[in-house]
């Protein structure tokens, strides 16, 4: 041993000379290291934000035009676009703000499409109605092309299709393009492609899939985004056999509405609210170019096309109007030390739809500039990561001052842990603000734990549609105040005849209902927070445990009809021998969509509130203040204005917590149907009359609960699955959800 | 003996030692600091300082005390049941039997099969309608409902050894193999029986594998949860709801206080434990030694 210790004390010089080598490799390895780990994550699906700035571009040339509702830009940039001037209907040519054409259109077209083809000849799809004695036999096409100096070349290329009045829609053309050939690709109404030669001969018809847009690449080969159920695919079909040569599928918000194909940048572009997004599908990437919301006002974008300079044109459509925009590059760099004085607000919300918020904070920020606000929404991750990346930030007091959220927020827990802010005081002693002027009643049931933590901004609920003739004929009262057990005893009062079989329900495709509502409205006393008990194991449990299964079990659901086949066929779905039909009411004007369920005959009761508890619930699109916000006074003024008849008359499709807003949203519905009425019928909707609106009306003043989702209803809803499919008795279900109620409960 | 250390190396054996021992700090070390001292708000968010109320209320938890006992029942019939069962099996696997590499082999399996599969199995076995249960009504018994009754507790012992005694049989094994044979050979000389040399050599010999792999199996008892909550979900049975239930609820529903309360406690238990069994094996070691 001793000898051994000798010997390294001998090698020691060495081992110090060794060791300074070693530190040098050591440094230079961690360096690498450091640096290698730190590069970007080439796996992207979500590429970069082009940090481009955008800006309007000033139009003044379309200025006398209105109604701009069709465009095309040619490969030199010039841009045509349809418009009215005066009472003539005007196709305009500009380059850079100058006029270089005005063509009046005068042919009895109902709607003429048009193109440019590459070679900058601007081509028209004339579509006439052919009539015989008043009765409509066809449609007349006829290709109109004007060359580069806009002088009408071929005129006499027509062609004709026999078509009655029912089939005309299907027939109409809404976007034509051309290829370098001459062949020209239509969009029908009825979400196909058809492929004409020059001389308007069909080539082929693609209608295997519902097609809503289409663009052409610089190979003549075909893009399409065809729809599938909820998905949205992109694909490549070759120009000259039409078969697939790649194809994507998108969700959510990466999803194109529309999209175009710039050929000089060999880049697709897709339209997603107000985001222009690129899809690089080799790459296999989608990068969010700009968000035209924060630039424009509108509702969305109906049409587009980006041109070589990457500059944007946009069909917009927004307050009852289409309006046209131009937007180019804007290389002034973002203005930073003007905002440094201001106060900022974080409102922090997972979508804005309709870009509502968006239009709310231009508004405000307009009425009080000092005040800066900015909105931070979360369209590319799932709805569970939203919910952690809140919670994390909470906890981190990286808090946003305002969250707007709904239902599905672990709200009770945000007010225990001291999270949100109580307005309670602000209410009361804010002199610009009179609860009054509000539905003090919705207000008032958003009240959570004793505080104003949250206030809604708007609401919607669910309600049973019934087919009062049907229970009328079996004499069975309506008005009185249904209970589940009442529901359930319809199905032998109604079949009393051998002749014809009747249902309570539809079915459902997506089965939610019955399990859902028989227990949720009882939540609050099987899982009593307040009292700390328990009361899944009990007969009032295992007798709805059984009555749900009943509704399963014995022909109390139509296996013919089901729910959302109703939803969408309405009139056309023959329900008269389905006693009821769920419905939920997001705004006055389903009404429309509702009363064509039975005919004409519109009657509705409400879902039976809870037995035990009495709540009766409804959604909510919920606004709360953080507590350990800077700036809560500016919050609560935010959140005052998000309550204004400004802001509540923005059309978000759902019911506003602000009386005049409502009064005015009644009239608007009654103003529209009269301006639509032919429409409407033409749909098969229902008209609706002031009863109708007084019986909804009614049904909103029931309400007194607003649904905060429980995480236990999940697990509620896994047991009492298992029960339906015959696997657990009621008795061993209830068993189970005790003991978890319980550890949940007392945790 | 004390050795010099020169200058130069001092500097080399800082910076060999940095990455980990950064490491070590920042994700360790200070956020443990930072979870003592939350432990004494009630809530991280805008909290006030409560001192020990956050421990006293979380000893007096009905459900916290029922998570402890369940996790100190399982881990103390699990663990010395997997110690005498992997013995057993590494001495058997020790001496010449047919195909012994590949029953070593089949031992050492489940630990990389991937946890969905296991979980797949676990459930085809173990549901109330099960394969277990249809051999179990083919013999005229009545069937078990076995992870919604007090069996539950069974299944995850089972879902425990089968799944960890490869690794202690391998320890085992390496700890048999470094036993010398003339031991044996000495003992046989002198008479002993089977029992003699089991007792005299080989359990002696083991102490030292043997504490390791006593550590390594309350450790591994901890990791059990992984399977655990795949198979039972957020709220099982409360016969093994155990302590990383209540944790990883308590994360969820935003309840810091409780989660780090519970966490330092938990932390100071298996420092304890740690402690006696490295203090009680260096003075075996030293009896040993001589």
């Amino acid at each position: 041993m001793k000898n051994i210790i000798y010997i390294q004390f001998k090698m020691g010089g060495l081992d110090t000379m060794k060791s300074i080598k070693a530190q040098k490799i050591f440094i230079i390895l961690i360096i690498l290291m450091v640096l290698v780990s730190c590069s970007k994550d080439v796996n992207n699906t979500m590429g970069e934000d082009k940090d481009i700035q955008y800006k309007e571009a000033k139009l003044d040339v379309l200025e006398e035009f209105k109604d701009i509702e069709f465009f095309s830009v040619s490969n030199n940039d010039k841009l045509a676009v349809s418009g009215l001037k005066g009472e003539d209907n005007y196709i305009i040519i500009t380059d850079n703000n100058n006029i270089i054409k005005e063509i009046k259109e005068n042919s009895k077209s109902i709607e003429s499409p048009f193109t440019y083809d590459n070679k900058g000849n601007l081509i028209f799809l004339d579509q006439i109605i052919k009539r015989e004695n008043e009765e409509i036999t066809g449609f007349l096409r006829r290709l109109r092309i004007y060359d580069s100096e806009y002088n009408l070349k071929n005129k006499n290329i027509t062609n004709t299709i026999e078509v009655g009045k029912e089939e005309l829609k299907n027939e109409m053309i809404v976007e034509i393009k051309v290829d370098s050939n001459g062949n020209i690709y239509a969009l029908k109404l009825d979400n196909s492609i058809e492929v004409f030669n020059n001389k308007l001969e069909v080539i082929k018809t693609l209608d295997s899939d519902e097609y809503k847009d289409f663009d052409l690449d610089e190979n003549d080969n075909l893009i399409v985004l065809n729809k599938k159920g909820d998905n949205i695919i992109l694909e490549k079909l070759d120009g000259k056999k039409y078969s697939s040569m790649w194809k994507k599928e998108y969700k959510s918000s990466k999803r194109p509405y529309y999209i175009s194909y710039n050929k000089k940048n060999k880049t697709l572009y897709g339209v997603n609210g107000g985001w222009i997004l690129e899809y690089d599908t080799k790459e296999d990437t989608v990068n969010r170019i700009t968000n035209l919301g924060e630039l424009s006002t509108f509702d969305y974008i109906y049409n587009f096309s980006v041109n070589d300079n990457e500059e944007i044109y946009a069909l917009t459509y927004g307050d009852k109007k289409s309006r046209f925009f131009k937007y180019i590059k804007d290389n002034r760099k973002k203005a930073k030390d003007e905002d440094t004085e201001k106060k900022e607000l974080v409102i922090d919300m997972y979508r804005d739809y309709f870009n509502f918020m968006l239009k709310a904070k231009k508004s405000f920020e307009k009425k009080h500039p000092d005040i800066k606000i900015t909105i931070n929404t979360h369209p590319d991750i799932e709805f569970s990561q939203y919910r952690e990346k809140l919670n994390t930030q909470i906890l981190v007091g990286d808090a946003p001052d305002i969250l707007y959220y709904d239902s599905v927020f672990p709200i009770n827990d945000y007010i225990d842990k001291n999270v949100l802010f109580n307005m309670d005081e602000r209410i009361k002693n804010d002199g610009e603000f009179n609860l009054n002027n509000y539905n003090t009643e919705i207000i008032d049931s958003t009240r959570l734990k004793g505080g104003a933590y949250v206030m809604p901004i708007d609401y919607s609920f669910d309600t049973l549609i019934v087919n009062k003739k049907l229970l009328d004929e079996k004499g069975i009262n309506i008005n009185k105040e249904w209970t589940w057990e009442d529901i359930y005893k319809l199905k032998n009062k109604l079949n009393t005849d051998e002749d014809n079989k009747y249902y309570i329900f539809p079915k459902f495709e997506n089965d939610w209902f019955i399990k859902t509502n028989i227990i949720n409205q009882d939540l609050e006393y099987f899982l009593d927070y307040k009292n700390n008990k328990v009361r899944f194991n009990t007969d009032e449990f295992i007798n709805k445990l059984k009555l749900i299964k009943n509704y399963y079990s014995e022909d109390c659901m139509d296996p013919n009809m089901s729910y959302e086949y109703i939803f969408d066929n309405h009139r056309e779905a023959d329900c008269s021998n389905i006693a009821m039909i769920p419905a939920q009411f997001n705004s006055y004007k389903y009404i429309n969509h509702f009363g064509a369920y039975y005919g004409d005959n519109f009657n509705m009761i409400s879902l039976p509130r809870g037995k035990y508890t009495n709540d009766r619930f409804f959604s909510s699109g919920l606004v709360s203040i953080t507590k350990n916000s800077k700036y809560k006074d500016e919050a609560w003024e935010f959140v005052k204005f998000l309550l204004s008849k400004e802001v509540q008359l923005i059309d978000k499709g759902v019911f506003s917590v602000n009386k005049e807003v409502e009064k005015i949203q009644i009239k608007q519905m009654f103003t529209w149907q009269k301006e639509n009425k032919g429409y409407l019928l033409s749909k098969g909707r229902y008209l609706a009359e002031k009863t109708d609106v007084d019986k909804v009306k009614k049904e909103i003043n029931k309400l007194n609960k607003v649904f905060i989702y429980d995480e236990f209803l999940k697990i509620i809803d896994e047991e009492v699955s298992l029960y339906i499919n015959g696997e657990k008795t009621a008795e061993e279900t209830a068993k189970i959800l005790q003991n978890k109620g319980e550890l949940y409960l007392q945790e | 003996m004390q050795l010099k250390i020169k200058r130069g190396e001092k500097l080399s054996i800082l910076l060999f030692l940095a990455p980990s021992l950064i490491g070590l700090l920042v994700f360790y070390i200070i956020p443990f600091g930072g979870m003592i001292f939350y432990s004494f708000f009630d809530s991280p968010i805008n909290g006030s300082f409560v001192g020990f109320k956050n421990y006293i209320e979380l000893l007096n938890n009905k459900i916290y005390r029922q998570a402890v006992y369940n996790t100190v029942i399982f881990t103390g019939i699990s663990v010395p049941l997997i110690i005498v069962i992997s013995l057993i099996l590494a001495i058997l696997l020790n001496k010449k039997v047919y195909f012994k590499h590949k029953l070593r082999t089949s031992f050492v399996v489940p630990l990389v099969v991937p946890v969905a599969s296991i979980i797949l199995f676990f459930e085809l076995f173990f549901d109330s309608n099960g394969f277990i249960n249809y051999l179990i009504s083919k013999l005229g018994l009545t069937t078990i409902d076995w992870m919604n009754s007090n069996w539950a507790m069974v299944v995850v012992i089972i879902l425990y050894i089968w799944k960890n005694v490869g690794y202690n049989i391998i320890l085992f094994l390496a700890g048999l193999q470094n036993i010398p044979k003339e031991y044996y050979e000495a003992a046989d000389i002198d008479g002993a029986g089977v029992l003699d040399k089991f007792f005299n050599i080989t359990i002696i010999y083991l102490i030292p594998t043997m504490f390791f792999v006593l550590i390594i199996s309350i450790i591994n008892s901890f990791k059990v949860f992984k399977e655990l909550y795949l198979l039972a979900g957020d709220y099982p049975h409360q016969s093994i709801y155990m302590l990383q239930h209540f944790m990883n609820n308590m994360f969820r529903k935003l309840d810091y206080h409780k989660l780090v309360t519970s966490a330092i406690l938990m932390a100071i238990v298996v420092y304890l434990l740690v402690f006696i069994l490295f203090r009680l094996q260096r003075r075996i070691n030293d009896y040993i030694g001589g």
